[in-house]
């Protein structure tokens, strides 16, 4: 359940996490790039063709193919299939299976005898295998990773009014937010800035713990650990300290973000698009 | 001389264990209690133990009894404090190249029978002895490749291993010596497909599923397990012009690249003689050009096929046209009990996409369908059969969709358990959100999982969830310290405990009535469902820390 009741303090270290991002240049890596799926997750090994084989395919592939299976080789609806998704293209090593269906010999295909040279057979396989090697393990398109559309589809005026009802608590235009549409230049990293309230690459705010067992004085510090059973904390002076916990002990944990990610269930994604409209007009 | 000593108390270790015992039919049929058999504990796939030595009062006086390190690979693995004798290592596979001697993790079950247990990571098994933690031997595949993400575990079947690879091979192995008898390829590495399932054995059936993000034709196959011959294969989307469910796609193009991948194991009944899993995900995942808006049958649905033929015999789609790669391969549980005052035989499953299903598996009626969150925002509404209403404002869009849960869902592959005790079903659940943007708007829509990013904006909130399923909501809901899911899975017992990880580095055990906790250890982040087993009247419990397996008993 969300919890609505934010303390003054933990608002300010949401205006100081928000001011975190701030050093302009940083890389924030995980968001100028695609996501990658897991590193045990590989791609179907090919052999590296050569690159004037390669080069000579394309071109017969643009002069032969491309007006039915298009120039991505993702096809077209009711005239050719898409290649790059073709069972008998991905499992292809050394033309095997590609060169057959090129040259028209398999069941079926009949009609389509494009190609007969030897060596033409053999470049538009090794064209085809070469940007095979571009979709990766989970099928993604050619050029998918270098394609980046403007996000920026929201209403920069309502933004401005949703910014002014909802944000203004803990957050000002004139204050914490000045310069933000320049300091963080890309529109998708500034929208999951604000979202989060921090974002990768920037350090995380510290979550602090105050511990209280009965009869002893409370200790507080840095969580490093919490569960039903045991608390540690990292105290001022940086020694650690443990505690087991009993129902009578009271932990309470300050997590600066908690009060942003309470609010996700709040927000539309007109809200989303609009408040980052606004944002990115605050140069 | 050294080596002589080794070998010498190599052969008194393995002496008293060469009575293998064959696991028979009847042995696959028995609820779980003292052996765990099958990857879900029983065909009905409570992962409920009837063993009670281990309750809620005894509970903490739960303690050690060993700790063994599995080292993954085709080198003998070295001996450590608490291993005295270097296990024969028996080298197999089609692979080549060197390339598949690294790290993993253990996130499958266990099987124990007759004082042996059978531990996996991807391209590995091991034989271990269940009382000391000593490798009795290790299979090790040289794989040919593929996505190595995870292993969930063997199947036992006489005195046979099987198990599948990486890159998708079914290999039966002899069970007392880890000696290979066959090995079959199930589908091509090279076309994408990969493989995690542990099979499920079904009188002489081997049923192995498969995996695959590149929009391939997802399938079951059955073989027997004696000859390793292929008996059957089961397609999850349409492949023929006249198919049923074709008309729920696009095209027949769509169709067959249409995915719904078969990557978690199911559950048998026997009176019915069906098999019921639950399906992946449709390809292209997160645009639907190309496969049109309809219910993309029979992916992200519970199916129920008759085990002796491979044909459907019901089906129901729990995530209808699904456009936020929310699988629904999660692990069906069979359950006899009242719904509405009257008798019934049920099946159950908490889905990825926050959603919880109770139907008649005789007949794969559907009677419940429950949100199980209010965080859950990508569904408005019911279909006119029950199941999430896709909102289509929610899909992936250009300026970014605020999703939850993220498409890692609300859960994963994560097996739930079932306490006929409580009439609870035990599962995770984390209210994930994340931004999805489109990034290839071509209106042919993308490939597999293409055409997205999908960019993280945190949880409010990880629990293990004790769900009524006579309501459809959660009777208790414990908050977990973590941001992701507890652990690999849950564990069920008669002693009135729910076994799991807790997210933040320990197994604990909450009271199955309410979830309160009442033991815990903290041996790291839990990576497979905890188990129970009971040997020479010892209760066991059982758990994996990445490479590393807990043993622990009553002290």
């Amino acid at each position: 359940m969300p919890e609505s009741n934010r303390s003054r303090s933990s608002s300010r270290r949401i205006a100081a996490a928000i001011l975190l991002l701030i050093p302009a240049g940083i890389t924030l890596y995980s968001v100028a790039q695609h996501i990658e799926t897991s590193k045990f997750n590989e791609a179907p090994m090919r052999p590296v063709d050569p690159p004037q084989v390669v080069a000579a395919g394309k071109v017969l592939y643009e002069k032969h193919c491309e007006s039915c299976h298009s120039a991505d080789l993702r096809g077209k609806e009711n005239v050719g299939p898409n290649i790059l998704r073709s069972q008998d293209a991905l499992v292809d090593m050394h033309g095997e299976s590609l060169e057959p269906i090129i040259r028209g010999e398999k069941a079926g295909l009949t009609n389509h005898r494009i190609l007969t040279e030897k060596d033409d057979v053999a470049a538009v396989a090794a064209y085809v295998r070469s940007i095979l090697s571009e979709i990766g393990s989970q099928g993604r398109a050619p050029g998918d990773a270098l394609r980046s559309p403007n996000i920026l589809v929201g209403d920069a005026a309502s933004g401005q009014h949703y910014f002014e009802a909802k944000c203004t608590r803990c957050h000002s235009a004139e204050g914490d937010m000045k310069g933000i549409g320049k300091k963080i230049s890309s529109p998708k990293t500034l929208q999951s800035a604000w979202i989060r309230g921090n974002h990768f690459g920037v350090p995380v705010p510290v979550i602090t713990a105050t511990v209280q067992e009965p009869g002893k004085p409370a200790v507080e510090g840095t969580a490093i650990h919490v569960d039903d059973f045991l608390v540690t904390v990292k105290l001022q002076d940086g020694t650690l300290q443990s505690i087991r916990r009993t129902p009578q002990t009271k932990v309470e944990v300050h997590d600066p973000l908690e009060a942003h990610r309470n609010l996700l269930p709040t927000y539309t994604d007109k809200d989303i698009h609009d408040v980052t409209a606004y944002l990115v007009t605050l140069k | 001389m050294k080596l002589r000593i080794f070998s010498f108390t190599a052969a008194l270790l393995l002496g008293p264990l060469s009575h293998a015992q064959a696991v028979s039919h009847e042995d696959l049929m028995r609820p779980l209690k003292d052996s765990w058999l099958t990857y879900n504990g029983d065909y009905t796939s409570k992962r409920y133990s009837s063993l009670t030595a281990v309750n809620r009062n005894t509970v903490k006086n739960l303690g050690l009894a060993w700790v063994a390190k599995m080292v993954p690979g085709n080198e003998p693995a070295p001996l450590t404090g608490y291993s005295r004798v270097n296990a024969p290592v028996i080298v197999g596979g089609e692979g080549t190249e060197q390339r598949s001697a690294r790290g993993g993790s253990i996130k499958g079950t266990f099987l124990e029978n007759n004082g042996v247990l059978y531990v996996t990571m991807p391209d590995n098994v091991w034989a271990v002895d269940a009382r000391s933690g000593e490798v009795l031997w290790h299979y090790f595949w040289k794989t040919r490749g593929g996505t190595h993400i995870g292993n969930r575990g063997v199947a036992l079947w006489h005195d046979y291993v099987f198990f599948e690879t990486p890159d998708n091979y079914l290999v039966s192995l002899e069970a007392k010596t880890g000696k290979e008898r066959w090995h079959r390829k199930i589908a091509n590495v090279e076309g994408g497909y990969f493989s995690t399932p542990a099979p499920t054995i079904i009188k002489n059936h081997v049923l192995a599923g498969v995996g695959n993000d590149i929009d391939a034709p997802m399938f079951l196959k059955s073989y027997d397990p004696e000859t390793g011959d292929l008996q059957w294969t089961w397609y999850v989307t349409p492949q023929n012009p006249g198919d049923p469910g074709l008309d729920t796609w696009k095209n027949l193009d769509a169709a067959r690249h249409g995915g719904g991948g078969t990557w978690v194991a199911g559950a048998y009944d026997p009176e019915t003689n069906l098999y019921i899993l639950g399906t992946g995900n449709p390809t292209p995942s997160w645009q639907t050009g190309l496969r049109g808006d309809g219910d993309n049958l029979y992916t992200c649905s519970l199916v129920a096929l008759d085990v002796d033929t491979g044909k459907l015999k019901w089906y129901y789609s729990t995530s209808p046209h699904d456009t936020h790669d929310y699988d629904s391969a999660q692990v069906p549980v069979l359950v006899d009990g009242k719904f509405k005052g009257r008798q019934r035989k049920l099946v159950m499953t908490a889905s990825r996409n926050g959603y919880f299903f109770v139907l008649d598996r005789v007949t794969g009626e559907h009677l419940l369908t429950s949100k199980l969150s209010d965080a859950t925002n990508w569904a408005e509404g019911y279909t006119d059969k029950g199941g999430p209403k896709t909102n289509p404002a929610k899909d992936a869009s250009i300026g970014g969709t605020l999703i939850s849960p993220a498409s890692g869902g609300t859960v994963n592959w994560q097996p739930p358990a079932f306490s006929p005790q409580t009439g609870l079903l035990y599962q995770y659940h984390v209210d994930s959100y994340s931004m999805a943007y489109l990034t290839d708007p071509d209106p042919r829509g993308a490939m597999g999982l293409g055409g997205k990013e999908e960019v993280g904006m945190g949880t409010t909130g990880s629990y293990v969830l004790g769900i009524d399923y006579k309501t459809g909501t959660p009777r208790w809901r414990r908050k977990l310290y973590g941001t992701g899911f507890g652990g690999g899975g849950l564990l069920a017992t008669a002693g009135g405990l729910v076994f799991t990880g807790d997210g933040s580095g320990s197994l604990v055990a909450f009271d199955a009535a309410n979830g309160n906790p009442l033991w815990s250890t903290r041996i790291g982040s839990v990576s497979n469902a905890p188990q129970t087993f009971e040997l020479d009247g010892h209760q066991y419990v059982i758990s994996a820390v990445g490479d590393t397996v807990y043993a622990f008993e009553l002290k």
